[in-house]
């Protein structure tokens, strides 16, 4: 095993390269002016501007949280450029022809080009290369059903009314030191609306892809589904290899008003740092989600990149009869460190949630779940199972599990269960027996142990997600 | 706040004194910000610290008139005798005329000593402002002496017994040292008269190689008073440890107990059992850590909680790099029997090594419906039903007490408790 867990610390990340584009960037460090620039640079209405200026008087005010278990250097939010966009070669492009072609390649060269994208899987991608929204697809197509899905730029300028209405409502400026930030200097994001009723007719997509060295990313996403309307989104990340760290701190925010759905999947894949840790993106994330009366919000992410990945996909649950799901596989392989996990806070009458955490540790990776599940007093007859499982490859990493249940309502009915081991041995045994080599013996139960989750990862997703667990544990497993 | 009190007990004259003081100076009381205090109301324990608790020089020895009240009749029926030696501490004072002794041969001795020799050096390690406090006073402590080889059949019963009219600090310190291959079985009663006390315990376990100890750890205070409690235990190689904690007592009872294996092979059983009534808050703190390789542990927390209690347990499993071979497991069971109770469960699990086996479950709900409808469809009344599935969720820890007086005892004590949930 300890061969294999030597070739897996020397991997090299697959996607690491750099596509020159002019870019538009802001000075470094963190002002009132360069709140202001941001905001003007985007023509914000006036009372964006002001939220954005709350939120920065109160990041003033606030030290950045230290409990998490993820060790590294101190950030200097002053040495960093908190604006960046690529400048148009040509004035606004209509259609995918008229995008950058440089742009075009790069998407080419991570195999997961908009032309595939459109003409093979019919899924809508709003591509984001640092921080301005290049090209957004089947626009039309959504717009037949009155769906809005767009960058966030473009939600402020033509539904200011549904921004400012949600904006903030499920994270408030308040939240944490994090989403204070991303919501002082937040660049772009997406924006998807579902009116009532409306089961959106395709899967919505977004790549995310940090391209600018020493870019701070502050992606602002958020999602409103009407009443009894349905959606999934996907959001994927790719980064190209950098020395300086990269912090990126975004916020998602999910509205499901009653009876409405929203599924939202992730697979993160940012640049992880070399062999010895160095560089790599810094991912602190606040994503969260309110449920109206019978309303489901299901979180599925796979996570195997950032060198530190720090986030909670939360649900609200405050609706009555309301769901929520949290689905995650978390892979750590070199020195990256993962503390992440979920909150379900159960309000309304009849709520369930269920958490399925598995964490894959290998070579000098900590790999934690730290997770809340809260039962109020109002919450009758809430459910909520989680099971939580840790796999470790290697002597020398960690998997820690910090869950915490807090229970104020009798008839609530609450589970925990959870479990670290390494590879099964008897398994192992079992599988050499049947011909298979070590390698393959073990890619085949890391796999089998990441079913459940990857079982409810969209298509498009599933056949990614199985790609980056081998690529990100190759040597390792296989 | 730190030094106030500190400043206002006698203070011992050994090393562990003044390491505590400094501890304590440097690094001050809990917070709510701890994580290991996280569900104690500590903010409250504090307040009464500085409030109630007088500033009070006593002499080690000195018997105040309340305490000389007390009789071996009130000590029975609060702790119960248990057929073998029992000694008697009240409010942290050793009170000879309460115990009872019993030969237990050669090489094996009980009784109270003073602080030099009686007390294991103070370790720094998951420290605490309560287990300082503790530490810097004068004691005349328990001691518990068993040496190598040496085999002790009749249980050893220590009981601290705590007086609320003294409106004083009561800080009883127990040293239990088991020899390679020693064995013994060891009973900590903390228990006390009606009325606002506050008691802030401490107990270090050693165990030599190969050696056994039954350790059982009962509380009931009164419910008017604060118990702050640490169970420090040290395993050496091939050593086991059974341990119960039942709390039942006190309107604030935290205790927390911090196991280091620190020889290989080393087992240790950790069961518990609390059952906070009324506006009672209990809450247990473990900390189990796999120092050592091919250590085994397995914890088992059961709470019953009722009216407008809280209870809550803190589970932390470690296990260090470079050990191989370690299992642990925990699991923590929660009861609520009424809408206003609350529970919380915090199993922690922080791995640094790759060959372990680790597993940890939490649940909290009601009592089973279909159990109860079971049980009633067969005729049996709807509080008698209630009753029996209270007794049978919390004789699975009951059960594991020695000797079955104790068993017995635990069994009246936990039935007067719960009498009012069903």
């Amino acid at each position: 095993m300890s061969d294999v867990v030597e070739e897996l610390v020397e991997r090299e990340y697959a996607f690491g390269f750099h596509t020159d584009l002019d870019t538009d960037i802001a000075p470094k460090g963190l002002s009132e002016d360069v709140v202001r620039l941001i905001s003007a640079k985007k023509d914000e209405p006036e009372w964006l501007l002001e939220w954005r200026l709350a939120a920065y008087r109160h990041f003033l005010t606030l030290d950045e949280p230290d409990w998490s278990s993820v060790q590294h250097p101190p950030i200097d939010y002053q040495d960093m450029h908190y604006w960046a966009a690529p400048k148009p070669k040509a004035p606004g492009p209509d259609s995918l022809d008229e995008v950058d072609p440089e742009v075009r390649a790069m998407f080419d060269k991570l195999g997961i080009s908009i032309a595939e994208q459109e003409r093979l899987s019919g899924v809508a991608v709003d591509a984001i290369i640092d921080s301005v929204s290049v090209a957004t697809t089947f626009k039309a197509r959504l717009a037949e059903s009155g769906v809005i899905f767009c960058s966030f730029s473009d939600a402020v300028r033509d539904h200011p009314e549904l921004v400012r209405r949600y904006l903030g409502s499920v994270v408030p400026y308040r939240d944490n030191f994090f989403a204070t930030l991303n919501s002082a200097v937040f660049s772009d994001g997406s924006f998807a609306y579902i009116p009532a009723g409306v089961t959106c007719p395709m899967e919505l997509s977004t790549y995310f892809r940090i391209n600018t060295a020493q870019t701070g990313q502050f992606e602002r996403t958020l999602i409103v589904a009407e009443d009894g309307a349905t959606v999934s989104y996907l959001e994927g990340c790719t980064a190209p290899m950098r020395d300086e760290n990269q912090l990126h701190a975004a916020v998602v925010e999910l509205v499901a008003l009653d009876d409405a759905s929203i599924k939202y999947s992730t697979v993160q894949n940012w640049y992880p740092g070399d062999a010895d840790g160095k560089g790599g993106i810094y991912n602190f994330v606040t994503k969260r989600g309110r449920c109206g009366d019978r309303a489901k919000i299901s979180w599925t992410q796979v996570e195997t990149g950032s060198a530190i990945t720090w986030k909670y996909p939360s649900v609200i649950l405050q609706g009555d009869d309301s769901v929520g799901e949290f689905y995650s596989v978390a892979v750590t392989a070199n020195h990256q460190q993962a503390d992440t996990g979920t909150k379900m806070i159960h309000i309304g009458r009849n709520t369930s949630s269920t958490i399925v955490s598995k964490g894959i540790s290998a070579g000098h990776a900590q790999n934690a779940y730290r997770g809340l599940v809260k039962v109020l007093r109002s919450a009758e007859g809430a459910r909520s199972h989680t099971q939580c499982d840790s796999l470790l490859l290697g002597s020398t990493c960690g998997a820690h599990t910090f869950p915490y249940i807090e229970v104020k309502n009798d008839t609530a009915q609450v589970e925990h269960e959870a479990s670290t081991t390494k590879v099964d041995e008897d398994q192992l045994f079992y599988c050499r027996q049947r011909g298979l080599s070590q390698e393959d013996a073990t890619s085949m139960i890391v796999n089998g142990f990441c079913r459940e989750v990857f079982d409810e990862l969209p298509m498009e997703f599933a056949v990614e997600a199985q790609a980056l667990l081998r690529v990100s544990l190759e040597g390792s497993v296989g | 706040m730190a030094t106030s009190v500190a400043d206002r007990i006698a203070v011992g004259e050994g090393a562990d004194a003044a390491t505590a003081r400094a501890w304590l100076d440097a690094n001050g009381w809990p917070g709510r910000r701890d994580e290991a205090w996280k569900y104690t109301p500590v903010d409250e324990i504090l307040a009464s610290l500085e409030v109630e608790v007088v500033a009070e020089e006593l002499v080690i020895g000195e018997v105040v008139a309340q305490e000389v009240a007390v009789t071996s009749a009130d000590v029975d029926d609060l702790a119960g005798d248990h057929g073998g030696p029992r000694i008697v501490f009240v409010d942290g004072r050793h009170a000879p005329h309460l115990s009872t002794s019993h030969p237990l041969g050669d090489g094996a001795w009980c009784g109270a000593r003073g602080d030099g020799d009686a007390a294991e050096p103070v370790e720094v390690v998951r420290y605490d402002g309560f287990q300082a406090l503790n530490h810097l006073a004068a004691h005349e402590g328990a001691v518990v002496e068993i040496h190598a080889g040496i085999e002790v059949d009749l249980p050893i019963h220590i009981v601290h017994l705590a007086v609320p009219t003294a409106s004083r600090l009561a800080q009883p310190r127990t040293t239990i040292r088991l020899g390679d291959a020693a064995r013994a079985t060891v009973i900590e009663t903390y228990t006390g008269l009606p009325g606002a006390t506050f008691v802030n315990a401490s107990t270090t376990i050693a165990l030599g190689e190969g050696a056994h100890l039954d350790h059982h750890r009962i509380q009931t205070e009164s419910a008017e008073g604060i118990h702050v409690g640490h169970t420090r235990t040290n395993s050496g190689a091939d050593s086991q440890l059974r341990s119960t904690s039942v709390m039942l007592g006190a309107a604030i009872a935290r205790h927390a107990l911090d196991l280091t294996l620190r020889g290989e092979h080393a087992h240790a059983n950790l069961e518990g059992l609390y059952l906070p009534r009324g506006y009672q808050r209990h809450d247990n703190v473990l900390t189990v850590d796999h120092a050592a390789s091919h250590g085994t542990t397995v914890q088992l927390f059961k709470g019953v909680i009722g009216d407008e209690a809280r209870g809550s347990f803190g589970g932390h499993v470690i296990v260090r790099p470079d050990t191989v071979g370690t299992s642990a497991d925990q699991t923590n069971r929660n009861l609520l029997l009424a809408r206003t109770a609350q529970a919380d469960t915090r199993p922690w699990l922080e791995i640094f090594a790759d060959d372990v086996r680790c597993t940890h479950g939490a649940t909290v709900g009601r009592l089973d419906d279909d159990a109860l409808f079971y049980l009633r469809s067969r005729g049996i009344p709807r509080t008698e039903a209630r009753a029996m599935l209270i007794t049978a969720f919390a004789d699975e820890i009951i059960d594991h007490l020695t000797p079955a007086s104790l068993r017995g005892h635990v069994h009246d004590a936990v039935r007067r408790q719960t009498e009012d949930d069903t």
